[in-house]
């Protein structure tokens, strides 16, 4: 096979003396039998103008929906942006509230670092807006404040305002009676027109118009380590703090609720919490689920 | 200025004449590696699209090379390779037949022959060889679009065509 003829034959080169010449070799009329074959291979679709057209779709296509998609996707965006806008101006404007339940502490953090421990049964309220400001809580129940040092700090009562000026401190309001204990620094408690201050390891009791004051000598209420404590307090205050500590319900019969109690109680096992009541106050008790019986030993 | 106003491929009567004039090449050049004339159709569509998106930056004269390139990349980036399968025409004959039927018989039976060689010749191998043969380029041509050498390509042409001859041949 000449090779130099059959390059200007694939080339297209060929002049029709050549060809003959090549015609003679029996593998190049084999070759010209593959090159029929092969020129009647399926091609795809040979025209241009339809293909034309469907590209100018394609392009138009391809370009209008990066331009509709990006519009529609910032449309999207932004209406968005103004409900998140809208519901973060409203959600900001709303004062955070935390509440516990029975048997539950919460211990709560102040957009200014301070610590609020919430005890059970408890409901606190503040305002995160203007709080540098105006530092002012809202409590119901119990709570333990550790403040960071600041401008004033208060915590509103139902029976009256707890002031402060970075310290930790007790607040308790409930059962008709507010009880405050400073641990650190100075507290200033004021109801209607009385105003008194409480140094470190002061305690004031106010029932109506009758206070009462005391001397502490721990550094934390009980209840922070897990653990209720008394000073001289009425039997029928003992109990509802045992109830609301363990979720339980006291039957109690036959027993003088006046009677005074001094001592703590654990809050994490229930057994021995009411032993430690019963046993000084000469009392038994009973069991049954949710309920407990209390009957006196006399 | 104007002279290039005239060439610029985003102008949409140059962009049409590139295309009209290099739409079916791209499409054979694809349609030769995969045997698939729907995807050969679609990847020579998406590399004009690509043309006409950069336009600006492609004169005329360099828009063919820009667009097999386009199209052979495409081609690649497609994961799944299937098996490549061609077919060819029935010959259109005459109705008067003077062919003998044995003839007849040969030929669909040769046809299939190279149907199943030319599937399994290697890829740059058949696409030089159909180039060659059905579009029916130049080696210099060929050459260029393959970026390879004229030598190279008359290389692989011929060693296509021998490969099918031996088939029929079964040899």
């Amino acid at each position: 096979m000449n090779r130099e003829l059959l390059d200007k034959w694939l080339n297209g080169t060929i002049s029709p003396s050549e060809l003959e010449v090549l015609k003679q070799d029996q593998t190049f009329l084999e070759y010209l039998q593959v090159d029929s074959i092969i020129k009647r291979l399926e091609l795809p679709d040979t025209s241009t103008s339809a293909g034309l057209d469907d590209l100018k779709r394609r392009k138009d296509v391809s370009a209008k929906p990066k331009v509709i998609g990006m519009r529609s996707w910032m449309k999207f965006a932004a209406a968005a942006a103004a409900v998140l806008l809208i519901g973060l101006v409203y959600v900001s404007q709303l004062p955070s509230t935390f509440e516990t339940h029975l048997a539950e502490t919460e211990l709560i953090k102040l957009p200014d670092g301070s610590q609020v421990t919430l005890n059970a049964n408890s409901y606190l309220e503040f305002n995160k807006r203007n709080w540098n400001k105006d530092r002012k809580v809202t409590l119901q129940g119990e709570a333990f404040f550790d403040v960071a040092k600041g401008e004033k700090f208060e915590v509103h009562t139902d029976h009256g305002i707890v002031s402060v000026l970075g310290t930790q401190f007790n607040v308790s309001d409930s059962d008709g009676q507010l009880q405050v204990v400073c641990y650190e620094g100075r507290v200033g408690v004021s109801t209607g027109d009385e105003v008194t201050q409480l140094g470190a390891g002061d305690a004031v009791s106010i029932v109506g118009s009758e206070w009462s004051s005391a001397k502490k000598y721990t550094k934390r209420p009980g209840w922070i380590y897990n653990e209720s404590s008394f000073e001289n307090a009425r039997l029928a205050w003992v109990l509802e703090e045992l109830e609301t500590v363990y979720a339980i319900n006291i039957i109690s019969e036959n027993i003088d609720v006046d009677l005074r109690y001094t001592g703590s109680f654990t809050n994490t096992d229930l057994d021995s919490a009411l032993e430690t009541i019963t046993l000084p106050m000469r009392l038994e008790y009973v069991i049954e689920n949710k309920n407990v019986i209390l009957t006196s030993k006399d | 200025m104007a002279v290039e106003e005239e060439n610029n491929i985003c102008n949409e009567s140059v962009f049409d004449k590139v295309y009209n004039s290099l739409v079916v090449s791209i499409r054979n050049f694809i349609f030769f590696k995969c045997g698939d004339r729907d995807r050969a159709y679609d990847i020579a569509q998406e590399a004009f699209i690509k043309l006409w998106q950069n336009c600006g930056k492609v004169n005329e004269g360099k828009a063919r090379s820009f667009v097999y390139k386009v199209a052979n990349n495409l081609f690649l980036n497609e994961v799944a390779h299937q098996k490549v399968v061609f077919k060819f025409k029935q010959e259109k004959r005459p109705s008067m037949d003077h062919q003998s039927p044995q003839f007849i018989l040969e030929e669909k039976e040769y046809g299939e022959k190279i149907q199943r060689a030319l599937a399994e010749l290697s890829e740059v191998q058949r696409t030089a060889f159909l180039m060659s043969r059905v579009d029916g380029k130049k080696y210099r041509e060929i050459a260029e679009i393959l970026g390879i050498s004229e030598k190279a390509a008359g290389k692989r042409i011929s060693d296509a065509l021998e490969s099918l001859r031996k088939s029929i041949k079964n040899i």
